[in-house]
């Protein structure tokens, strides 16, 4: 696999919750393995519908998705994730009764060695968690518990993570934090797919963005693009005519 | 514990777990008795204490049975529940016909007369205080602590354990995880049906081997867990000596007739203070 | 001649029996309508045995004369039947409020275990405290309302006219108050707690609306029962019986639905009360020992409805039952949510 070969690609892929119902139409999408790719677009146009398709969350779907040029059609979530793709979902997304460690457990449960190296690694990279592994999650505030969450998706040493509008519930403050964590781990060799509410914020610290209106792919380009686009501002980042580029909520947020 | 296991873990209130324990109860029962006595299972006497090798066989043997009509049902009708998708209310009434059917099974088999393992008086010895104590009494609480114990350590100390937990607080992220949430699932009724034939057998090593036994300990065990906070193994033995002690200490002032009620009103009462039992956690 | 004779005995057998079972079908079906009532909102009341017995108890004493002898209960005013029933209603009624008032706002299994408390506590005092009810003894020379009016014989067909008599008026009244807009809030509350919340509306309110009306109901049943038998003892409410039969009959029948849970009194009705018709007809190692055979199939028969046929004999008409799909929420035990639930959270998103 060259380094320009997509790392996952969905092709002509339309799927829903119910058989005959689809959520997403005929989406095209790569994601490669430098970039942090974030999917943005108003309420309920299947931003999150796709990620789940894209972890195999999705129980009816057509078309083809390939991870590393294997087709992966079909494949369930635990065999996504144990073929090296990590996914945080919006909500739920640790065990509130395990303390942090054992939340990492869980996260590495498929692993079959190097389960306490892993851990100690993982921590390492989220220091707001190292010191106190022993602490039930339910005692973390909402930026740590994301951390904890995507910690327990990097347990398997994905090579792509999917998260969920990581930002949902945080302060301002806090979301650029996460953001810069998110980052971090991108830099580190894993390639990010994120749908995001918080658009602009997330934008800035994108390679690429995809919008999605309607259950279809609206538009596309890299970061700066859309940001600077007048279509993309009017329509999704809440500016007003001609106002052009500037740091803003996200609309919905 | 068993049952809190069950509350606990898979979110099932599970009005069965009584009657599993009256299995647990005949099985050894039928082990220790003259049929199983002409199986070969005779055995003398542990010291002081009132039974031999057959009930240790008996033991094993109703850990294994309760265990198997654990698993059963579970494959044969909660499993199926499950994907058919049916609400709490489905499962309890679902495991209340089986509490039923179970209980007519017992005493279609050994009629509806009450039995003892080994007949005769057994004394009880003194210590401190001229407190009396049986043996066997001594035994049961060991054993119990040892089965608190080991629970506890199944819980927290092993991976099974922890899956179990993770699968109990967010199903679906355990899934994800790629935790085989149907085999902890069943791991879990096997426990729960092992704990409950350890209790039964108990029960029916202190007191009487009837058919009615189990299902007449449901409240007071529901009391417990209630009182002790569900899913929670310490809470379970803690509730479970609290409920039996105010049991017994209230016939001091009222009718020893009102004593089954005494449960109920511990659960009222915790229900009223502390709707997460004496030792729930916040979540 | 003779054959004739025969035939005549048999006949009027048939009739006495049919007379009789139809009676106690009716007042089960009674218990059946108002447990309906309480589960349409979501109650898990596994205690009916508890307001049954209340019910019947409440009336027996309050119109028995005072008592004589070696018989020791309370009150004994000998007041007319009719107000006895009323007072059963009372005392159902009260029993619910003082039940309600702590459970109904917590979680829903500790209804269910709470009510299967009060029955057990409420047995355990009926059979034990001296003075209060004649222990366990009973009830005994309960008179049934108008008896002395009648002849002897023919007094059944009365007490036949009683029980349907009220189990219409029942019926008549569930079917208007489920079609009330109180009943259109209670089904909202069954189908979607929250939304219904969200709407404005009290849901503990409403539940326990159900939950006493119900427990009216069953009062009332009891009381009609207790007149109807005219002995009555603690053994008589058992959990079995006063319970965990009614559930299944509401089961078998299709639960939501009132015209359900009487065809499920008749037909479980049948199928219990009609054993020991076949007793004698079978073989002895069966026969002996039919009433546990009959207890493990009553218990099957609710497995099995639960899992092939949720909906009952008879399904609620645009209604999905409660048995049938619910969302995730619903099940702590649950895996994956029913399809309509995540049609809704995708759209919501």
């Amino acid at each position: 696999m060259s380094e320009r070969d997509p790392l996952f690609r969905v092709e002509g892929f339309s799927g829903g919750y119910v058989d005959g119902i689809d959520i997403i139409h005929d989406i095209e999408l790569d994601l490669y393995r430098d970039e942090i790719l974030t999917i943005i677009g108003p309420n309920g146009a299947g931003k999150s519908t796709l990620l789940k398709a894209i972890v195999g969350a999705l129980p009816f779907e057509r078309g083809r998705r390939s991870f590393q040029g294997e087709d992966v059609s079909g494949w369930s979530t635990p065999r996504m994730i144990e073929a090296g793709i990590g996914y945080v979902p919006q909500v739920d997304n640790v065990f509130t009764s395990l303390s942090i460690r054992e939340n990492l457990e869980m996260g590495g449960y498929m692993r079959r060695s190097g389960l306490q190296e892993r851990i100690d690694e993982v921590l390492a990279m989220f220091p707001d968690l190292e010191h106190r592994p022993g602490e039930r999650a339910s005692r973390l505030s909402g930026g740590q518990r994301q951390m904890l969450a995507m910690a327990r998706a990097l347990m398997l040493d994905p090579v792509m993570l999917c998260l969920d509008e990581p930002t949902a519930a945080l302060a301002p403050a806090t979301r650029g934090e996460l953001f810069a964590r998110i980052y971090r781990i991108h830099m580190a060799g894993v390639g990010i797919l994120m749908v995001e509410q918080n658009a602009t914020e997330a934008l800035v610290w994108s390679d690429r963005g995809v919008v999605m209106v309607d259950g279809e792919k609206a538009l596309e380009g890299s970061g700066t693009e859309m940001l600077t686009s007048p279509e993309v501002g009017r329509a999704f980042l809440g500016q007003a005519e001609g106002e052009g580029f500037a740091i803003e909520e996200g609309m919905t947020s | 514990m068993g049952l809190t296991l069950i509350f606990g873990v898979l979110g099932i209130a599970d009005f069965a777990h009584g009657d599993k324990m009256g299995w647990g109860m005949f099985l050894a029962f039928f082990i220790v008795s003259s049929e199983g006595a002409n199986l070969g299972f005779v055995g003398g006497r542990f010291g002081s204490l009132s039974f031999g090798w057959g009930l240790v066989v008996g033991l094993l043997v109703a850990m294994i049975g309760v265990a198997l009509i654990s698993v059963i049902l579970e494959r044969l009708v909660f499993r199926r529940l499950r994907i058919t998708g049916g609400g709490f209310f489905v499962f309890a009434i679902a495991s209340l016909g089986m509490s039923i059917m179970l209980r007519a099974v017992i005493q279609l088999i050994w009629g509806p007369s009450n039995f003892r393992y080994n007949p005769g008086i057994h004394p009880a010895i003194e210590i401190l205080g001229g407190i009396k104590v049986k043996p066997d009494q001594f035994f049961i609480v060991g054993i119990t602590v040892l089965a608190a114990v080991l629970l506890y350590w199944l819980l927290y100390r092993t991976r099974f354990g922890k899956a179990m937990r993770a699968t109990s607080d967010n199903p679906a992220l355990a899934e994800a995880s790629g935790i085989d949430t149907d085999r902890i699932r069943t791991g879990t009724w096997i426990i729960a049906g092992v704990l409950g034939a350890l209790a039964g057998v108990m029960l029916g090593l202190q007191a009487e081997v009837r058919f009615d036994a189990g299902f007449r300990l449901l409240l007071p065990l529901f009391a417990a867990v209630i009182l002790g906070g569900i899913g929670n193994p310490w809470g379970a033995l803690i509730g479970g000596l609290g409920v039996g002690i105010a049991q017994e200490v209230s016939t001091e002032w009222i009718n020893t007739g009102l004593k089954p009620g005494i449960p109920f009103v511990i659960v009222i009462v915790v229900l009223l203070l502390r709707p997460r039992g004496l030792f729930g956690q916040v979540r | 001649m003779e054959q004739l004779i025969v035939t005549l005995v048999t006949f009027d057998g048939a009739v006495n029996w049919t007379v009789g079972f139809l009676t106690t079908v009716a007042i089960f079906a009674i218990l059946a309508l108002a447990l309906n009532i309480q589960w349409s909102v979501g109650i898990l009341n596994f205690g009916v045995a508890a307001f049954f017995m209340v019910g019947a108890y409440v009336s027996a004493v309050l119109t028995l004369p005072p008592p004589e002898g070696l018989e020791s209960y309370v009150a004994g005013w000998g007041i007319p039947i009719p107000v006895g029933w009323l007072f059963a209603m009372v005392a159902g009624a009260v029993l619910a409020i003082l039940l309600g008032i702590p459970t109904l706002r917590l979680r829903d299994d500790f209804l269910a275990i709470a009510t299967i408390g009060v029955a057990a506590i409420l047995r355990s005092i009926a059979n034990s405290v001296e003075g209060l009810v004649n222990r366990s003894r009973g009830l005994n020379g309960v008179d049934g309302f108008l008896e002395d009016q009648v002849q002897g014989g023919d007094y059944r067909w009365v007490e036949l006219a009683i029980a349907l008599v009220v189990l219409m008026a029942v019926y008549w009244l569930v079917s208007r108050a489920s079609s009330s807009p109180w009943g259109r809030a209670l089904r909202a509350i069954r189908d979607n707690e929250d939304t219904a919340k969200a709407s404005g509306k009290n849901t503990v309110k409403f539940r326990m609306g159900a939950f006493i009306l119900g427990a009216m109901l069953m009062g009332l049943a009891g009381a009609i029962y207790a007149h109807r038998s005219g002995t009555i003892s603690p053994l008589t409410f058992s959990d079995l019986l006063g319970t965990f039969f009614v559930w299944t009959m509401l089961i078998v029948g299709g639960s939501g639905n009132h015209r359900g849970a009487v065809l499920g009194a008749v037909v479980v009705g049948f199928f219990w009360f009609g054993t020991p018709l076949i007793q004698e007809s079978l073989p002895d190692w069966l026969g002996s020992r039919v009433f546990q055979v009959r207890q493990l199939l009553i218990g099957l028969l609710i497995v099995v409805f639960l899992l092939w046929r949720p909906q009952g004999l008879l399904a609620e008409r645009d209604r999905v039952s409660r048995f049938v799909s619910q969302g995730p929420d619903d099940r702590p035990g649950g895996d994956s949510g029913s399809i309509w639930r995540r049609v809704r959270s995708a759209v919501s998103r």
